[in-house]
C-alpha cells in the first residue's frame, strides 16, 4: 500500500534495483512498502519481455519513470505495441484550461458547438466555465437534455441517443466500426451528425426519419473502404455486409522501427513529482458510475459498488483503522456513518466516512461522477433520491438533494495535467449518514465451503486435495467398517430425474478471472425486469438484484479469503473483521437451482416448483407470499415484492416501469412482478426456450452457445458460462469436473447446477503453501480397520 | 365422585352453597357493569383499533410497511404467531388432559382459559394471513378441488401441516368450550329477565333443559372431546415447531423442537392464565373459587414446564459445539454472544431463572410474585420465538446476506393491535359469559357430609398418622388474608355502647326479620352470628350503611377493617332486597 505520491519513489527504487537511472529522484521507500516493491522487482527480473508497468497516475515525471522501467524490463516491441494504439481518453487538459480562462475573462470565441461533454459539471473550475459560457454569444450543446452545461447554452439541438442514430468510429487504430441504430427516435431529436452537416452547409435537414447521416456514412463507407478491400465486389454486398458484422477488417500495423527511450526526459523529474501530504486524496471512478454521463440512470446508481457495495451515494473511503476513534461505526440499515469534511485547497465537501479496507493508511478515496443536477437542472427523474414514502429530498430551497456531492471541484491542474490525487485534510463534522449497502458484513467468517482460492504455484504442482478438497462424511461399509466417501454419494432425497435424460441446464462461474465490475447484474436486471427500488428500500435490505456479486474480505484469521490459518485456534469475533490491507473475492451469486432445493418442499401452494430440465422455477400467479421459501434458501437469493413495484407511489420517480417512456426497458418475453410474489433468478428461461426453439426450427438438437443467459452474455472475462449439463461436450459439463470447481456450501447437501472454480492467484504464497496441502488419510481410519480385524479374530476365536 | 383429601384445603372455600356458585357466578353478568369495566374495555377497543388500522394499512400497502428484508422474511409476524399459538395452549391442556386426570381444581379456571385459549388462537391465527404477500389468495393453502387443472397444495410444507394443525385445534377448542358453557347459559337464561338477554341466552343455550338425558350426553361429549383435545395439544406446537425444525437454516433445523416447543407453549399458556386469573378473582369476586391452591398448582406447572424449556435451551448449546458442524456452531454463538444476545439473554433471565423460583412455597403461594412472574414468563417466551426465528435467519449460510432487523412501527401496531383485540374479547367474555363453569363447580361442592370443609369444624374428626403434628396448622395458617375473613371462628366479646350506636343508626332488627345475610359477599356464618349479636338481621339494615357505619362496625368487630365498605356490603344488601321482593 503506497500512497500517490510515493508513486515515483517506488518506480524510482525498482530502476534503482535494476541499476538504471533514477532521474534524481528520491529512492527512500517504508519498510511495507519496500517489500511490496521487492516482490514486484523480482517477478519483473524474471519475465523481462512479457511484464508491463502501468502508473496509475497521470503526473507527467511518474509516467516517464513508468515508460524508463518500461523499456529496462523490455516491455517495448512486446507488451507495448506502439503502433496500434488506443484512441480513447485523448484530452488536452492544458489547452482546455486555457479555453477556460479565456472565456471566463470575455476572451472567447463567439459561437462554441459543445458536443458529448458537460464541462459545466466536470470541470474542476465547472462554476468559472458557466460564467464565462454567457459571456459567449452563441453556444449550441447536443446533449439530449438540459444538462449542467446545455441549460446554459443558447441553443440546445438534442441529439439522437446512440441506440437510435447511425455512426462510425475508431476505438482503436487498426479498426473501423459502425454502429446503427435499434430503433425508430422516440423524440424530435436530430443525429448529431445531420446537425454538423447542415450547420457546414453540406446537407439540408430532413426532418423526422432523416436519412442524412445513414447516407453520408455509407457514402464514406463505400468511398474510402470499399477500395481497399478485395471480398466484396459490388459496392451495395460491401456495406450491407458491413452492416451486418459492424466493423471492418483489423488493418494491423507492423512495427517498423524499434523504440528508444531518450533518456533526456528523465532530467527535471523532480520538480514537478507531486506533493507529499499527511493526508492524501485519491479521486477514483466507478464501475457503474465513471464521470457521471450516466448518474441520472437508476440501473447505475442502484448498482452496488464492486467494493463498497453502496449504492445511490459517494462518500469518503478511508482504512478502518484510520477510523479507530472519532469516526468508527458500525453501520447497518439503521446505523449510518460518521461524517467528515474534506479540505483541498479552498475547496471543501462534506461526506460520510466509508470504512474501506485495503485503502493506504493516510490516504481518503471520493468517487467521482456524483452531484449531478446541484441546480435543479433537470437532468432525469431517477437522478435524485427520493424518500422513504416518496418524493424528492429536497434542500432548503426546494430544489431536490442530489445523489452524492460532486468532487471533481478537487481535481487540479498541474504541470498541464488535471491531478486526480493531491493532498488534503480531513475533519470530522457532526452528523450521522445513512448509508445505503447491500452488503453490511464484510467477511466470510473462514467458511471454506463458500469461497475458495489459491496460488498459481499451489495450483500447478499440487493434488486437487490440496487447494480444493471434496467433502468427507462417514459412512459404513458392507463389512460394517467406516470408511470416508464423498458427500456426493450421500442422499437423502430420491434424485431428480433429470440426469441423463433430456436438458439440465447448468453454469459454471469462474472466481478467478471475475472482476466484480457487476456488468452480469445489471444484464440481469435489464434482461428480466427487475425493479429499482431506490435508496431507502435499499437500505432496508430490500434491493432487487436477481444477481448479486458477494465481495468478502479476508480477516486476520483467514491466510486467503475462507481458510483459516488456524482452525483451533480460530476466533469468530476477530474473524468479523477485515484485515487491514485483505485479499478480495467477487463472487457472483444467484439462483442455484438447487436439485434439492429447500425452497421447493416448504412452499405451501407449491408455487416454487422443479423443472425436468433442472432449473428451480417460481410460477409467479401461484406464488401467496409466505416467504418461507426465501428464508430457507442457503444461499438467499430470493427476492420478495414488498410493495406493488410498478405502481408504489413512494418509487414513481425512480422505477422505469411506472410511466409510458421508462416502460420500454421492459423486456416483453419475462413477466413484470407483482406485489406480494416471490422471484429469483430464472437462469433467463426465456432465453432457454427461444434456444431450443430456434434449434429445434433448424431441426437439430440444441448445441453448446445456442442458449445464453444475460449475464453470461455480458460477462467480458466470460467468467460465467452457462449450457446444458447434460450435454458431455459442453463447457459447463467439463467445467464443472474441472478440478478448479467446487460447489457452494456442497455439504448442506441441496445439490446446486452451478459450480464455481477456484480463484487462482499468480503470487507467491508460502503460508497457503503450508496449509494447502493434500491431508493423509485419517489415522483413526487404520485403527478403525485394525480395531475390526481384532474383533473379527476374536469372534474367529470364539468360535474356536 | 370427588374425592379429596381431608388435609387439602377444599377446592372451593367459605361456605358457598349451591345457590352462592349460582348467584357469584350470574352476578356480574346480570348486573350493570361496573365503570372499571368500561374503562379497560375503552382502552382494550382503542388499542384494538389501532392494530386493525396498522393491519389495514398493511393490507392495503404491502408487506413492506413491516421491517423485514431480503434476509429476514419472518420477524414478529411469525414470532406473535407462534407466541400467541403458545398462550392459546393451556386451556385446552387445562380442560382436556387435567378433565382425563380428574384433577378437579381445574374446574374453577378452564373456562376462561378456555376462552382465553380461543381468543389467543384467533390473534394467532391472523398473523399466518397478514403475514402473507397476497392474503387474497390465501385459501389456496386448502385442498380445494379447483379450475387451475386440479392443481394441489404442497403436502411436503410444514406450513400446510400448520394450516391444518391450527384450524383443528381451534374448531375442537370452540366445540368443546361452547359445549361446557351450554348448561351455564342454559342457568342463566332461566334467571334473566330482560327478553332481549332471555331470548339471547336462550339461543345460546341450544334448549339446554338439565334432564338427566343431558347431563348424560354432556357428560359423554366431554370425554370424547377431551380425548380428541388431548393429542392436540401437544400436536399443534410440535407442527408449529416442524416450521423451523425441517429447514436447513442453522437455529432452525433441531431435531429437539417439538418437544421443546409443547413445554414452552405449555409454559407461557399457563402464565397468562395466571395473568388474567389473578386479576379476574380480585375484580370479580371470585376469590372463594380461584384462591392460592390453584396458583400454586398452575406455578407448578410453570415451574416443571420451564424447567423443560431451560433444559432445552442448554441441551441446544451443547448440541451445537458437539455436532461439530460450523455453521450450527456459529448459529448458537452469534446467539449468545452476538447483536441479539440482549434477547438471548431476556429469554434466559425470564424463562430459565424465573421459574425456578417457584420452588420456594412462599413464593408460588404468593399471589404478587406469582403475577410479576407471569408477567416476565410471558415477555420472555416473546424473546424466545424471536431469537429462534430472528437470530438464526439474520446471519446464516451466506455472511454477504448477514442482516439486522429493526421493526417498523407497524410492527409493533399490529402486535400491541392483538394484544388489544385479545382484551376485547376476553373482557366482552368476563362481561357476558358465565365465567366460572358454574355447573360444573356444583360437582366439588361439599356442603355436608364427611368431606365437608370450612373452618368452623375440625378438619379431620380422627388423628392422621401419616401427617406429622404441625401439618394441619400449616393449612390453616398459610391460606391467604382473603380467605380468613371467610373462615375467621375467633369469638370476641361485643361492645355493646357501640354496638347500640350502630343499630340506632340502622335501624332496629330481630330474628322475626332476618334475612340470609351470608349471601353478601365476605359475610360467612360465624360473621352473619356477630352481626346478629349486635343486632344486624336483615338486608333493609345492611343497606343502610355508610360510611360511618362501616366503621363502627369495624370498630366492634375488629376484623378486617375496610371490608365491608370494600365489598359494598350496603349494595349488595340493596340488591338482594330488589329481587326478594320481586
Amino acid at each position: 500500500m503506497i500512497k500517490p505520491s510515493e508513486e515515483a519513489n517506488v518506480l524510482a527504487y525498482s530502476l534503482k534495483k535494476f541499476g538504471s537511472n533514477t532521474g534524481g529522484v528520491s529512492t527512500s521507500l517504508n519498510e511495507q512498502a519496500k517489500k511490496i516493491a521487492d516482490v514486484a522487482y523480482d517477478a519483473l527480473k524474471n519475465s523481462k519481455g512479457a511484464s508491463l508497468v502501468v502508473a496509475g497516475s497521470n503526473n507527467v515525471s511518474v509516467q516517464i519513470l513508468a515508460n524508463k522501467l518500461n523499456e529496462v524490463v523490455d516491455s517495448y516491441g512486446t507488451t507495448i505495441d506502439l503502433n496500434n494504439p488506443i484512441n480513447l481518453f485523448q484530452s488536452n487538459d492544458a489547452a482546455m484550461a486555457k479555453f477556460v480562462k479565456e472565456v471566463e475573462s470575455g476572451k472567447g470565441p463567439d459561437a462554441v458547438i459543445l458536443y458529448g461533454v458537460n464541462p459545466a459539471y466536470s470541470l474542476p473550475n465547472g462554476e468559472a466555465f458557466k460564467k464565462g459560457l454567457k459571456k459567449i454569444k452563441m453556444s449550441v450543446s447536443l446533449a439530449s437534455y438540459a444538462d449542467e452545461t446545455a441549460a446554459n447554452c443558447t441553443c440546445i439541438a438534442p441529439d439522437h441517443h446512440a441506440l437510435e442514430s447511425w455512426s462510425d468510429m475508431q476505438a482503436t487504430k487498426s479498426r473501423y466500426a459502425l454502429a446503427q441504430p435499434t430503433i425508430r427516435p422516440l423524440h424530435n431529436t436530430v443525429s448529431a451528425l445531420e446537425s454538423f452537416l447542415v450547420w457546414a452547409g453540406a446537407a439540408k435537414r430532413e426532418g423526422k426519419d432523416s436519412k442524412v447521416a445513414y447516407n453520408y456514412i455509407k457514402n464514406n463507407w463505400i468511398q474510402y473502404g470499399f477500395p481497399y478491400q478485395t471480398e466484396y465486389s459490388d459496392s451495395e454486398m460491401y456495406w450491407n455486409m458491413m452492416v451486418h458484422n459492424s466493423c471492418g477488417e483489423d488493418v494491423i500495423a507492423e512495427s517498423t522501427e524499434a523504440f528508444a527511450f531518450s533518456d533526456d526526459a528523465m532530467s527535471n523529474l523532480t520538480s514537478k513529482l507531486p506533493k507529499a501530504g499527511k493526508s492524501e486524496i485519491v479521486l477514483y471512478q466507478k464501475a457503474a458510475i465513471g464521470i457521471g454521463n450516466q448518474s441520472n440512470n437508476p440501473w447505475l446508481l442502484e448498482m452496488p459498488d464492486p467494493l463498497t457495495k453502496v449504492t445511490w451515494d459517494n462518500y469518503i473511503t478511508m482504512n478502518p483503522v484510520e477510523m479507530e476513534g472519532e469516526y468508527a461505526t458500525t453501520f447497518d440499515q439503521e446505523n449510518g456513518l460518521n461524517l467528515a469534511t474534506v479540505k483541498v485547497g479552498s475547496k471543501e465537501l462534506t461526506l460520510p466516512v466509508f470504512p474501506l479496507p485495503g485503502q493506504t493508511l493516510g490516504t481518503i478515496g471520493i468517487a467521482l461522477g456524483y452531484g449531478r443536477g446541484a441546480n435543479g437542472e433537470k437532468i432525469g427523474k431517477a437522478a435524485y433520491p427520493t424518500k422513504e414514502y416518496g418524493g424528492y429530498v429536497t434542500k432548503a430551497d426546494g430544489t431536490p438533494e442530489t445523489v452524492g456531492k460532486n468532487a471533481f471541484e478537487f481535481v487540479s491542474l498541474t504541470n498541464g495535467n488535471y491531478s486526480y490525487s493531491s493532498s488534503c485534510t480531513i475533519t470530522k463534522t457532526e452528523g450521522i449518514y445513512p448509508i445505503t449497502s447491500t452488503q453490511i458484513h464484510q467477511t466470510v467468517m473462514g467458511r471454506h465451503s463458500i469461497v475458495r482460492e489459491t496460488t498459481l504455484d499451489i495450483y500447478n504442482h499440487k493434488d486437487k486435495e490440496a487447494y480444493n478438497p471434496a467433502h468427507m462424511l462417514q459412512k459404513m461399509d458392507e463389512h460394517g467398517n467406516h470408511v470416508e466417501a464423498p458427500l456426493s454419494e450421500f442422499d437423502l432425497w430420491k434424485e431428480h430425474p433429470v440426469e441423463h435424460i433430456g436438458h439440465r441446464w447448468g453454469m459454471t462461474i469462474d472466481l478467478s478471472t471475475c472482476i466484480g465490475c457487476s456488468s452480469c447484474l445489471i444484464a440481469c436486471q435489464s434482461e428480466n425486469n427487475v425493479p429499482v427500488v431506490g435508496k431507502d428500500e435499499v437500505r432496508k435490505g430490500r434491493e432487487m438484484h436477481w444477481l448479486r456479486i458477494d465481495r468478502y474480505f479476508a480477516s486476520d484469521e483467514e491466510e486467503v479469503v475462507g481458510l483459516r490459518k488456524d482452525a483451533d485456534t480460530f476466533s469468530f469475533a476477530k474473524a468479523e473483521l477485515a484485515a487491514t490491507n485483505p485479499k478480495v473475492v467477487h463472487m457472483p451469486m444467484m439462483c442455484q437451482h438447487c436439485n434439492h432445493a429447500g425452497c421447493e418442499t416448504v412452499c405451501p401452494v407449491a408455487a416454487t416448483t422443479h423443472s425436468n430440465e433442472g432449473l428451480n422455477q417460481m410460477s409467479y400467479n401461484r406464488c401467496i407470499g409466505t416467504r418461507y421459501c426465501a428464508n430457507n434458501c442457503a444461499y438467499k437469493v430470493r427476492r420478495f415484492n414488498w410493495f406493488n413495484y410498478p405502481s408504489y407511489k413512494a418509487q414513481t420517480e425512480i422505477n422505469p416501469s411506472q410511466d409510458d417512456l421508462g416502460r420500454m426497458v421492459l423486456n416483453p418475453d419475462v413477466t413484470v412482478r407483482t406485489r406480494g410474489v416471490m422471484e429469483k433468478c430464472s437462469m433467463c428461461v426465456q432465453r432457454i426456450q427461444e434456444g431450443k426453439l430456434v434449434a429445434k426450427k433448424e431441426g437439430r438438437p440444441v448445441v453448446d452457445g445456442d442458449v445464453t443467459t444475460a449475464c453470461s452474455d455480458a460477462c467480458p472475462t466470460h467468467a460465467i458460462k452457462i449450457g446444458d449439463w447434460n450435454d458431455v461436450h459442453s463447457n459447463v459439463r467439463k467445467g464443472s469436473e474441472n478440478k478448479r470447481a467446487y460447489q457452494a456450501l456442497e455439504e448442506v447437501g441441496q445439490k446446486p447446477n452451478v459450480w464455481y472454480k477456484v480463484k487462482v492467484r499468480n503470487e507467491d504464497n508460502k503460508e497457503l503453501s503450508k496449509l494447502q496441502v493434500v491431508k493423509e488419510k485419517h489415522e483413526a481410519h487404520g485403527e478403525h480397520d485394525a480395531h475390526a480385524e481384532s474383533n473379527g479374530e476374536h469372534q474367529e476365536n470364539n468360535h474356536h | 365422585m370427588h374425592k379429596e383429601a381431608a388435609i387439602r384445603e377444599p377446592l372451593i372455600l367459605g361456605h358457598k352453597t349451591y345457590h352462592d356458585i349460582t348467584e357469584d357466578v350470574c352476578r356480574p353478568i346480570e348486573d350493570k357493569a361496573p365503570r372499571m369495566w368500561y374503562i379497560l374495555f375503552g382502552i382494550a377497543l382503542i388499542i384494538g383499533l389501532y392494530g386493525i388500522g396498522c393491519i389495514l394499512y398493511l393490507l392495503g400497502t404491502g408487506v413492506g410497511v413491516w421491517g423485514l428484508n431480503k434476509t429476514i422474511g419472518w420477524a414478529w409476524d411469525i414470532t406473535n404467531f407462534v407466541w400467541w399459538v403458545g398462550i392459546g395452549h393451556a386451556g385446552t391442556l387445562i380442560s382436556a388432559v387435567l378433565l382425563l386426570f380428574r384433577q378437579k381444581w381445574r374446574m374453577a379456571i378452564n373456562r376462561s382459559a378456555e376462552a382465553m385459549t380461543i381468543f389467543a388462537v384467533f390473534m394467532a391465527g391472523m398473523f399466518p394471513l397478514i403475514h402473507m404477500g397476497r392474503l387474497w389468495l390465501g385459501y389456496w393453502v386448502l385442498p380445494l378441488p379447483n379450475h387451475f387443472g386440479s392443481l394441489w397444495v404442497n403436502f411436503n410444507s410444514p406450513l400446510l401441516w400448520d394450516v391444518f394443525a391450527i384450524s383443528t385445534y381451534l374448531s375442537v377448542g370452540l366445540v368443546f368450550w361452547y359445549i361446557g358453557l351450554l348448561p351455564d347459559f342454559a342457568t342463566i337464561r332461566d334467571r334473566a329477565k330482560k327478553p332481549v338477554a332471555k331470548r339471547m341466552y336462550s339461543i345460546l343455550a341450544f334448549g339446554w333443559s338439565g334432564r338427566a338425558k343431558h347431563w348424560n350426553r354432556f357428560e359423554m361429549i366431554s370425554l370424547v372431546l377431551a380425548g380428541l383435545a388431548t393429542p392436540l395439544v401437544f400436536s399443534v406446537h410440535s407442527i408449529v415447531s416442524f416450521d423451523f425444525a425441517t429447514s436447513v437454516i442453522p437455529g432452525w433445523h433441531t431435531t429437539i423442537f417439538p418437544p421443546y416447543f409443547v413445554a414452552g407453549a405449555v409454559f407461557s399458556g399457563f402464565a397468562m392464565v395466571q395473568t388474567l386469573m389473578l386479576v379476574m378473582r380480585k375484580a370479580m369476586k371470585l376469590e372463594a373459587y380461584i384462591h392460592t391452591r390453584h396458583v400454586e398448582y398452575m406455578n407448578i406447572v410453570i415451574m416443571v414446564t420451564g424447567s423443560i424449556v431451560g433444559t432445552a435451551y442448554i441441551t441446544e448449546l451443547f448440541i451445537s459445539w458437539y455436532s461439530g458442524v460450523e455453521y450450527e456452531a456459529y448459529a448458537f454463538l452469534n446467539r449468545a454472544t452476538g447483536p441479539y444476545w440482549w434477547a438471548y439473554a431476556s429469554m434466559m433471565t425470564c424463562n430459565v431463572v424465573s421459574p425456578q423460583l417457584m420452588w420456594f412455597r412462599p413464593l408460588r403461594r404468593s399471589l404478587t410474585f406469582t403475577f410479576i412472574i407471569a408477567i416476565v414468563v410471558n415477555i420472555g417466551m416473546w424473546f424466545e420465538r424471536y431469537v429462534i426465528i430472528v437470530s438464526s435467519i439474520h446471519r446464516d449460510y451466506l455472511p454477504s446476506s448477514w442482516s439486522m432487523h429493526y421493526p417498523s412501527h407497524i410492527d409493533i401496531g399490529v402486535y400491541v393491535g392483538t394484544i388489544g383485540l385479545f382484551f376485547v374479547f376476553f373482557l366482552l367474555f368476563a362481561r357476558y359469559f358465565p365465567v366460572l363453569a358454574l355447573n360444573e363447580l356444583k360437582t366439588i361442592l361439599k356442603s355436608s357430609g364427611e368431606s365437608f370443609k370450612n373452618g368452623d369444624y375440625p378438619v379431620h374428626p380422627t388423628p392422621k398418622p401419616y401427617i406429622d403434628s404441625s401439618a394441619p396448622k400449616v393449612k390453616i395458617e398459610e391460606v391467604k388474608e382473603e380467605e380468613k375473613v371467610l373462615e375467621d371462628n375467633s369469638d370476641n366479646p361485643i361492645d355493646l355502647k357501640a354496638s347500640a350506636e350502630l343499630v340506632n343508626a340502622l335501624g332496629e332488627g330481630s330474628e322475626a326479620t332476618k334475612d340470609d345475610v351470608k349471601v353478601i359477599s365476605g359475610v360467612g356464618p360465624k360473621f352473619e352470628e356477630t352481626l346478629n349479636k349486635i343486632g344486624i338481621w336483615s338486608y333493609i339494615q345492611v343497606s343502610k350503611m355508610t360510611k360511618k357505619e362501616y366503621d363502627l362496625l369495624d370498630s366492634i368487630t375488629g376484623k378486617f377493617p375496610g371490608r365491608a365498605e370494600r365489598d359494598d356490603w350496603a349494595g349488595q344488601a340493596k340488591e338482594l332486597m330488589n329481587s326478594k321482593n320481586q
